[in-house]
C-alpha cells in the first residue's frame, strides 16, 4: 500500500489496514510514537500500532470486552440488545464515550452464527443468549454430514453484526478499534451438538465432524470478508476448544488446526489482524501460533507450559501480542480496589517490552457492575 | 486364557482402547464366571481412577475421558446397583446446574466421576430450580451438595441457594464449581469447597469433608 492510498483510508474516516502497510513503515511508525509516548499523550490507533509492533506505547492499551453488559447502560434487555442491532449499538456506542477503551468488544453473544445455522436459540430476560440444547440442530453423529452451507444474505443475525460494525467504524473507527469475535468452527458445532457429544465425536467420528468443520468455515469466511468490508482491522476468532479444558492437543490440531489457518490466512489476506480469543483452561498458545500466526491472543488462564504470567512473558511476548487477563471473578465480585489491584499486578508483568493489552480474560461479565470496566480503563492510563 | 484375572485386565484394557464392545463382552464373560460384583465394581473404580489421573498428567485428553466415562457407566449399568444401607454403598450426593443455565458439560463430567467413584448420585440435571434441590437433599438423605453454573449470570443465584440449604440442612456440605468461578468466590458466595475441574474434584470434597468434620472454618 501506497502512502497515498493509505490516506485516502484516513480521509474516508478509516485506519489503513495494517496488513497491508510495508511492515518497514510499521516499524518507523512504532518507533516513532514510542519516542513520541515519552514527551505527550498518544491516540488509540498510534498506541495500538506500538503496542503490535512490541514496542512501548505512553501506556498500556485496555480492552474492555464489554458486550452484553452495555446495555446496562441504556437500561436496555438481554433479548432486545441481542436481536435488535440499532438497540446494540446505540449502547455499544455510549459506551465507547462514557467508559472508553482502546480495544472495543463487537458483538450481541455467542449464539449468533449457530442461530444462523437454524439452531434454536433462548433469549431470556435476565440473562445471555444461549442455545436450546434441548433441541440440538445436530442430534446425532450421522447429521454432520447433513449441515448445509448458508448465505450469509440470509444469515439475519450475522447481518446485523456486521451492520453494527458498519455503523461503528462510521462513527468511532478513527478513535477506536473494535473487534468482533467470530466463533471457530467447532464452537459453532458445539452450539448445535454439545460441547460433550461434540468432544466424544471428535474421537469416535472425526470425518463427519471434520465434513461439517468445512461447511462452517466456508461461511465463517464470507462472514469475515463482510467484517473486514466494514473498515474493522483486527478480527477475533474464538477458539475456545484449543486448551486442556477442549479438545486436547493432538486432537485440535487435527481436527480444527487446518480450518483455524484456513480462516487466520483470509483475515490477513484482507490486511487485518488476527486476536485470538480463548478463554479455556491451559489454552494452547504453542498450536494456535503455530497454525494461526496470530498477531495477539487474548486469554483468561495461562497455557500449560508457563508456570505464571512472568513466564508466559517470556515464552511467548515476543510472537504474539498478550491480551488479558483480569479475572470474571474481580469483576463481577470485586470493588474498585481490588480490580484495580489485580490490574496493577498484571500490568507489572506484562506491559514490560510492550506488546501487551490490559483485558478481561473472558468477556466482560454482563450484570457486572460497570464502575470495575472504568477502574480498568484508568488503571491503564495511570498505572500502564 | 479366560480366567477371571485375566478377564479382568481385558476389562481394563477396554476402557483405556475405548472399546465398548470388548467392555460389554468381558462384563458378560465375568458375571458368567461368577467374578462377585464387587470385584467388577472395584475393577471399574479402579480403571476410572487412572485415567482420572492420566488426564492430570495431559496423557488422557478430555474427549478421550469422556468416552472412558460413558463405557464405566455402561459396565456398572450390567451389575445390579448398590441398595440402600448396603456395606460400600456410597455418601449420598445430590448435583445440578442451577436455574437458567442450560450448560451441562461441566456438571455431566462431575456427576459420573462422583458416580464412577462410589458416589450415590441423584444428578438433577441442568435449569434447576431452587426448591428442587431442596426436594432432592431431602428425599436422597444426601450429605453433600454440588452446584454448577457456567454463566456469570446464573452464578449470581448461589449465595441465595447455599444460604437457603444451610438453613435446612445445616450438615450438607455444598462444593461449587464453573467457569466463573474460584475458590475466592466460592467462600464468599458461602460453599462448603471449590474444584476447579474433575482433576481436583475428589480430593476437593474429601478435603472439604475433613474440614467439616473437624469443625474447621474454610
Amino acid at each position: 500500500m501506497s502512502l497515498g492510498e493509505a490516506l485516502q483510508f484516513i480521509f474516508r474516516g478509516r485506519v489503513p489496514p495494517p496488513g497491508l502497510i510495508p511492515e518497514g513503515v510499521l516499524d518507523r511508525l512504532a518507533e516513532f510514537s514510542s519516542f513520541r509516548a515519552r514527551y505527550s499523550k498518544l491516540s488509540t490507533i498510534e498506541r495500538l500500532i506500538t503496542t503490535f509492533r512490541h514496542k512501548e506505547p505512553d501506556h498500556v492499551p485496555c480492552g474492555t470486552l464489554l458486550g452484553g453488559a452495555y446495555r446496562q447502560l441504556t437500561g436496555a434487555s438481554f433479548p432486545d440488545f441481542s436481536l435488535d442491532a440499532d438497540v446494540a449499538i446505540e449502547a455499544g456506542l455510549l459506551g465507547v464515550d462514557l467508559i472508553g477503551g482502546d480495544v472495543v468488544l463487537l458483538g450481541l453473544d455467542l449464539t449468533v452464527e449457530a442461530s444462523d445455522f437454524g439452531q434454536a436459540t433462548i433469549y431470556p430476560e435476565n440473562s445471555t443468549a444461549h442455545p436450546d440444547y434441548s433441541h440440538p440442530l445436530l442430534k446425532d453423529w450421522t447429521d454432520y454430514r447433513k449441515l448445509k452451507r448458508i448465505d450469509i444474505k440470509d444469515a439475519p443475525r450475522m447481518q446485523k453484526v456486521i451492520k453494527m460494525a458498519k455503523r461503528s467504524v462510521a462513527e468511532r473507527g478513527l478513535g477506536t478499534a473494535f473487534v468482533p469475535i467470530v466463533s471457530s468452527p467447532l464452537s459453532v458445532l458445539g452450539m448445535m451438538r454439545s460441547a460433550e457429544q461434540l468432544f466424544k465425536d471428535c474421537v469416535l467420528h472425526p470425518v463427519e465432524v471434520m465434513a461439517a468443520a468445512e461447511t462452517i468455515t466456508g461461511v465463517l469466511i464470507d462472514y469475515i470478508n463482510a467484517l473486514c468490508d466494514t473498515g474493522l482491522i483486527i478480527i477475533a476468532p474464538d477458539m475456545l476448544f484449543a486448551a486442556k479444558s477442549g479438545l486436547g492437543q493432538e486432537l485440535w490440531e487435527k481436527i480444527e488446526g487446518p480450518w483455524g489457518r484456513e480462516i487466520a490466512e483470509v483475515i490477513h489476506g484482507r490486511g487485518c489482524a488476527v486476536a485470538i480469543h480463548n478463554c479455556g483452561d491451559g489454552p494452547y498458545f504453542d498450536s494456535l501460533i503455530k497454525f494461526m500466526e496470530p498477531e495477539a491472543i487474548s486469554f483468561a488462564r495461562l497455557p500449560e507450559d508457563c508456570g505464571d504470567r512472568k513466564e508466559l512473558k517470556k515464552r511467548y511476548g515476543e510472537q504474539t501480542v498478550l491480551i488479558g487477563n483480569v479475572e470474571t471473578s474481580t469483576l463481577y465480585n470485586g470493588g474498585p480496589h481490588q480490580v484495580m489491584e489485580e490490574c496493577r499486578r498484571i500490568i507489572d508483568d506484562l506491559a514490560p517490552g510492550g506488546g501487551f493489552i490490559l483485558a478481561p480474560g473472558c468477556e466482560y461479565p454482563p450484570n457486572a457492575n460497570l464502575m470495575n470496566a472504568v477502574v480498568m480503563v484508568e488503571t491503564a492510563r495511570l498505572y500502564g | 486364557m479366560n480366567e477371571p484375572e485375566s478377564l479382568l485386565e481385558r476389562l481394563k484394557r477396554s476402557v483405556m482402547e475405548l472399546d465398548s464392545q470388548a467392555l460389554r463382552e468381558t462384563m458378560e464373560a465375568l458375571i458368567t464366571a461368577g467374578v462377585p460384583e464387587q470385584d467388577l465394581r472395584r475393577t471399574l473404580f479402579q480403571e476410572l481412577e487412572r485415567q482420572r489421573r492420566r488426564m492430570m498428567s495431559d496423557e488422557v485428553p478430555l474427549p478421550r475421558f469422556l468416552i472412558c466415562l460413558d463405557l464405566i457407566h455402561d459396565g456398572l449399568d450390567m451389575i445390579s446397583p448398590l441398595k440402600e444401607g448396603e456395606a460400600g454403598e456410597g455418601m449420598r450426593l445430590v448435583i445440578g446446574v442451577v436455574e437458567g443455565d442450560p450448560h451441562d458439560l461441566g456438571k455431566n463430567i462431575i456427576s459420573k466421576v462422583y458416580a464412577a467413584s462410589g458416589y450415590n448420585v441423584r444428578d438433577l440435571g441442568r435449569e434447576v430450580l431452587l426448591d428442587s434441590f431442596l426436594k432432592a437433599l431431602e428425599d436422597h438423605h444426601a450429605r453433600v451438595l454440588a452446584l454448577s453454573a457456567m454463566m456469570s449470570t446464573t452464578m449470581s443465584q448461589m449465595p441465595e441457594i447455599i444460604r437457603r440449604v444451610k438453613e435446612r440442612f445445616p450438615s450438607v456440605i455444598v462444593m461449587v464449581g464453573g467457569a466463573p468461578l474460584n475458590a475466592d468466590l466460592a467462600r464468599t458466595f458461602g460453599a462448603d469447597g471449590f474444584a476447579d475441574s474433575a482433576i481436583t474434584l475428589l480430593e476437593e470434597t474429601e478435603a472439604a469433608m475433613e474440614r467439616a468434620g473437624a469443625g474447621e472454618k474454610w
